[in-house]
């Protein structure tokens, strides 16, 4: 089983409440969480990656407990060893794209330099085709160019899964066409596991192998990507 | 006038360590208000804003009373380290310190707010350690906020004239900073001497003040 996931966390605010109870069980590689904004889909991508505390439940990755409340297991998002790509990238202002793809590589309490070269960064750098920008910082990229290098930086340290947080909203109707089969074929290649949420259909359509809907804090049956269309 | 850059030393040598010290305390606390919550956090920063409202002489004596010879905390220094502050430099340091603090505070915990927590949780996903991410990922993105302030607190530093001569008198060539001996001039009728300290004074904020507004936050360190 790749996915063993089961969340439940309440905020209660002043003018209304949330709630969120989430299960699902998975094998699929290609997976999407699909639902409108407000359904509890990045609250659960980050309580996965450990960014969030739930209030109870567990999540097991291939077998491996990441968090389990009854079992007393809460693994820091330090050593849940996934990737997470951020909806806007979150790539590092003040570093360029060599040095964000680094960033995770380099331990210690400096930053990569701008002239370090590791080989797996280089590997990226011209599979994704950046080498024009190697050395520029986020805010001069293009919008693919920030995703290719968000993608990058979150698989350059092997994760054992990636999470992907609408990594397509940023960027213009043609250019998701061309990198969603892009980020298909790499996922074929890497067989690495992924976890996807979003509100666009098409997302599910060309990328996912398997689609769960998530409405107001409840994940549903997982489901073949056509039957969404029907 | 040789006699004028004995007090300029002295306050350079004032003012440099109190920007040393707001730069560890005033980041170090702007760091806490700015991403923790506890009881008592409100209050913690109106204590620590007080010395930009209260008139230095009230903070100075504040300090006499508590490092003073029977202060609490002096009475400690002397038992523990056989230290004096008063009517010392170290002292005039003392108060420059506090009353230079809230400017360094107050710009390093604005700057830590607008630095955007989702820098520090892309971080941590790549097995990034929280004090490695303190040091790679917040204090780069605050830095010039940070420095800002710390140019804005060695200016109220080199220029602190109230608490200073509360707690570190004013001995020529001792505690005699700038700012004390610009007093101590005019009050002995030194026309000419008081003209050069204030020429020399005014200069050295002018600096300070077009250093500190090239440093605007908002820029982020690589942007052209």
């Amino acid at each position: 089983m790749i996915w063993d996931v089961d969340l439940r966390k309440r905020f209660v605010g002043r003018t209304h409440s949330f709630e969120l109870d989430v299960q699902f069980r998975s094998d699929t590689h290609k997976l999407v969480l699909f639902g409108p904004s407000g359904a509890g889909k990045s609250l659960t991508l980050k309580m996965i990656a450990g960014l969030e505390t739930p209030d109870d439940g567990h999540v097991c990755l291939g077998g491996a407990s990441l968090y389990d409340r009854g079992r007393r297991v809460d693994l820091s998002p330090q050593r849940r060893g996934l990737a997470y790509v951020f909806q806007d990238y979150a790539l590092f202002p003040h570093l360029t794209v060599v040095q964000n793809i680094a960033f995770g590589l380099h331990r210690g309490l400096a930053n990569p330099r701008r002239t370090a070269r590791h080989e797996a960064v280089t590997r990226w750098i011209e599979a994704f085709h950046l080498e024009s920008v190697a050395n520029q910082y986020p805010e001069q990229l293009s919008g693919g160019q920030r995703q290719r290098t968000a993608l990058a930086r979150a698989l350059v340290a092997e994760p054992r899964a990636l999470l992907l947080d609408e990594p397509f909203a940023a960027l213009d109707r043609s250019l998701r066409r061309h990198l969603r089969q892009e980020l298909s074929e790499l996922l074929d290649q890497l067989g690495i596991p992924m976890l996807l949420i979003t509100h666009d259909e098409e997302d599910v359509v060309s990328l996912a192998d398997a689609v769960i809907r998530v409405h107001d804090g409840r994940a549903g049956e997982e489901q073949e990507p056509a039957a969404l269309a029907a | 006038m040789a006699e004028a850059w004995i007090p300029l030393g002295l306050t350079l040598k004032v003012a440099g360590w109190a920007t040393l010290l707001n730069l560890i305390f005033g980041v170090a606390l702007g760091y806490l208000l700015a991403r923790t919550r506890f009881p008592g956090r409100d209050l913690l920063d109106a204590i620590l804003t007080l010395p930009m409202v209260m008139p230095p002489t009230v903070m100075g004596y504040y300090l006499l009373v508590l490092v003073g010879r029977n202060g609490p905390v002096g009475e400690w220094l002397m038992s523990t380290f056989g230290i004096n502050l008063i009517f010392t430099w170290q002292g005039a340091v003392l108060a420059a310190t506090i009353v230079a603090f809230p400017l360094t505070f107050k710009s390093a915990r604005a700057a830590f707010e607008v630095v955007d927590p989702q820098y520090e949780q892309a971080a941590r996903v790549l097995r990034i350690g929280e004090l490695a991410i303190f040091f790679r990922v917040t204090l780069p993105l605050a830095w010039r906020g940070i420095l800002a302030g710390l140019l804005l607190a060695f200016a109220r530093a080199a220029g602190e004239f109230g608490a200073t001569l509360m707690v570190a008198g004013s001995i020529p060539g001792k505690t005699q900073t700038l700012s004390i001996a610009v007093y101590e001039a005019v009050q002995a009728g030194q026309d000419g001497l008081a003209n050069f300290l204030v020429l020399v004074t005014s200069l050295t904020c002018i600096v300070v003040l077009l250093v500190a507004g090239r440093l605007v936050p908002g820029r982020v360190p690589g942007q052209s």
